[in-house]
């Protein structure tokens, strides 16, 4: 086995072979022999995420049972509180052994109802290379965005929470998961790593456009839970279970296993020998699906979008596809069948108002056009030069919230100059044309308090106040009253 | 393509030579010792069309096909059918030489294969000719974004993703739905919301 070892601070590398059967205990003291002769092999603390220590529950596991693959990037660390100590996941139910990973593994678990031979296609039996994709280092797919992300980062938190309410919540939750987990939060397996991760993973199924047999709206069907380390689910598209239509193979079904530190996902047709394949960290994944019930971190929006990704393209979709083959079914159409990527290349090349609309259009929608550093695009590209300006630049806000406060301020422009027309003897023009009556530069004040006057005697004061969702709250602390509109 | 005599010294010519049909039988394809100036491409459904070895290397995935040594015979790419890779060989003829892909080529080049192959601005002729080549309907949109997509062609990508906003530009909501396909997830209390959020973007 194959492993990359890096130190969490200095992100010096070095890279290691060892026998599979080593242990935990064998790779420590490996670490240390290649540090020095001075160093004692137990100061090594190992992780994968670079927060959690990896542990092992006794010392003749191997490292595999505790989640590790060729390929994998590990980081170390003398420092004894340097990683989290967590407990090692719950190992598979009392007396079965974790299945050896890889084609075997495939065969064992399905063989029952898949012809083993050939049962993974053209897709690598290699478990490393799947590792690799989805469990890899969040800290290293995170960092060109550090930079980015600094100044959203000094903003105190719990000011979104006021500002904007729902808005940002419904932003940054994704609504796939937020109907499941709602409506399964009484359950206490929901809680599991496993459970967690089943709940994400049929939420994507769902969104795609299956529905499990046996269950209703937005509830994971009856008994899923029963069973502590394997869950299966099998789902069906309403196109099939029509009374008129012969479906060829009407169902799919999905067996998910926790092997370790890892959720095994399994797809196929009823059937059929094709057979995906999904290999999550739940260690790196299960947190954040768990948080974004509050307010998320940007990791972990990264993070869950990641997941959802990865089950989306690699799984579901494909899934869906195959299904609608074999059925004869016209496959689902052309937009959805776009990976990921593109989907969220063409919306790069949309104008900040398109995306809002296309973001009404539907929940997947919505999710992909939340992206926060998409609508900084936007922003940068539509109102260039106005990212620090006044209260636009606050650091907490949004890049959406502060593209339609602009976008706001621009329509109001627009809607004064017509107005102020009508209003021509309303009020002394020396009074309406003063940008600056407190003798404050403000640059965005164009219109900002002149729309107020129309306002006079037909809505009130606040009667200008177009989104009291985005504008409310903090307007109302401003000792300049609206003048910073 | 009247692929002319072996050696570096005919790549430049090349360069200015539109491609054209027609392949000398005598030439054997070869990679790696500069003689090699034509691959074959066959769709799915059969057609074979000859494309500049360094157009196409405008395509990741041709490309890597290629430096793996695959490019000898025909590459068959079943998931494209004829009429899409038809255009999508002109489109590479055409954008010889975008410096979006052009810079990319010549970091990784080898043998001084690729020297001469300057990077240069899209002309008002290509920006016009990429405005024909997207104003196609809907389902061959979509064919052609599934083929940029599988190529792997940034110059193909942008101008099939650029169509594609352009074509749900100033749509409404029900209209967009209607174009991609999508159905209305939202309860009606979900989309209201949401229209109310997004007010700024309705008028």
């Amino acid at each position: 086995m194959k492993l990359r070892i890096r130190h969490s601070e200095t992100k010096e590398t070095f890279r290691l072979d060892l026998p599979p059967s080593s242990s935990l205990a064998d790779l420590q003291a490996l670490v240390a022999a290649r540090l020095g002769p001075a160093h004692d092999s137990a100061a090594v603390r190992l992780s994968l995420n670079r927060r959690d220590e990896l542990a092992a529950s006794s010392t003749a596991e191997t490292l595999q049972s505790v989640g590790l693959a060729s390929g994998d990037l590990l980081f170390y660390t003398l420092d004894p509180s340097g990683f989290s100590s967590s407990t090692p996941p719950a190992p598979l139910s009392q007396g079965a052994p974790p299945p050896p990973p890889g084609p075997a593994a495939e065969a064992l678990i399905v063989g029952s109802t898949v012809p083993a031979g050939g049962g993974s296609g053209d897709r690598p039996p290699d478990r490393g290379d799947e590792t690799l994709a989805t469990g890899g280092n969040p800290q290293e797919e995170m960092a060109p965005m550090e930079g980015l992300e600094e100044e959203d980062l000094m903003s105190p938190p719990g000011e979104y929470v006021m500002e904007v309410d729902d808005g940002r919540a419904s932003n940054s939750v994704p609504g796939f998961l937020k109907r499941i987990l709602e409506a399964e939060k009484e359950n206490e397996s929901a809680r599991s790593e496993l459970g967690v991760l089943v709940i994400a993973i049929h939420a994507v199924l769902l969104e795609s456009g299956f529905m499990a047999h046996n269950c209703e709206g937005n509830r994971m069907p009856d008994g899923w839970a029963s069973k502590a380390s394997t869950v299966s689910i099998s789902y069906t598209i309403p196109e099939v279970t029509r009374p008129d239509f012969e479906a060829v193979v009407g169902t799919i079904e999905l067996k998910i296993l926790l092997v370790g530190k890892f959720v095994d996902v399994y797809g196929y047709l009823l059937g059929s020998s094709d057979l995906y394949r999904l290999c999550l960290d739940a260690s790196k994944y299960v947190p954040f699906v768990l948080s974004s019930m509050d307010v998320m971190s940007e990791e972990g929006e990264k993070i869950v979008f990641e997941l959802w990704k990865t089950v989306k393209d690699r799984l579901s979709l494909p899934l869906l596809i195959d299904l609608c083959e074999k059925n004869g079914i016209p496959p689902p159409p052309c937009f959805i069948c776009l990976p990921t990527e593109l989907k969220i290349r063409i919306l790069e090349f949309c104008s900040g108002t398109d995306l809002a609309r296309i973001a009404c259009a539907n929940s997947e929608l919505r999710y992909l056009s939340s992206n926060d550093d998409l609508w900084k695009q936007k922003f940068l590209e539509e109102f260039p030069g106005r990212e620090m300006s006044g209260r636009r630049g606050d650091p907490g806000r949004r890049w959406k919230d502060k593209f339609a406060a602009c976008s706001e301020d621009k329509k109001r422009n627009k809607r004064h100059r017509v107005v102020s027309s009508i209003y021509q003897f309303g009020a002394p023009p020396l009074l309406r044309r003063d940008p600056s009556p407190f003798g404050i530069p403000m640059p965005l004040v164009i219109g900002g308090d002149y729309d107020r006057f129309p306002a006079i005697g037909l809505a009130g004061p606040s009667g200008h106040f177009a989104n009291p969702h985005l504008l409310g709250s903090r307007r109302r602390k401003d000792g300049l009253g609206g003048i910073l509109s | 393509m009247s692929s002319g005599d072996s050696g570096p010294s005919s790549s430049k010519q090349l360069v200015q030579q539109p491609a054209a049909a027609g392949r000398s039988p005598n030439q054997p394809p070869l990679l790696g010792a500069g003689g090699r100036k034509v691959i074959v491409l066959k769709s799915g459904d059969e057609e074979e069309f000859e494309v500049d070895l360094l157009d196409a290397m405008q395509s990741r995935t041709l490309r890597r096909a290629i430096e793996d040594g695959c490019g000898d015979g025909p590459m068959p790419l079943p998931n494209l059918t004829g009429p899409v890779l038809a255009k999508v060989v002109e489109l590479f003829r055409r954008h010889r030489g975008d410096p979006r892909w052009a810079d990319e080529l010549q970091e990784t080049e080898k043998e001084g294969m690729f020297k001469d192959y300057a990077p240069q601005k899209p002309t008002a002729e290509v920006k016009g000719f990429d405005r024909e080549f997207v104003s196609v309907d809907r389902d061959a949109l979509f064919d052609l974004l599934r083929a940029a997509n599988f190529l792997e062609a940034p110059g193909l990508l942008d101008v099939t993703c650029d169509a594609a906003a352009d074509a749900v530009m100033n749509m409404t909501v029900e209209e967009v739905r209607e174009y991609f396909g999508l159905v209305n997830d939202y309860t009606p209390e979900e989309e209201a919301a949401l229209r109310k959020q997004h007010e700024w973007a309705f008028q």
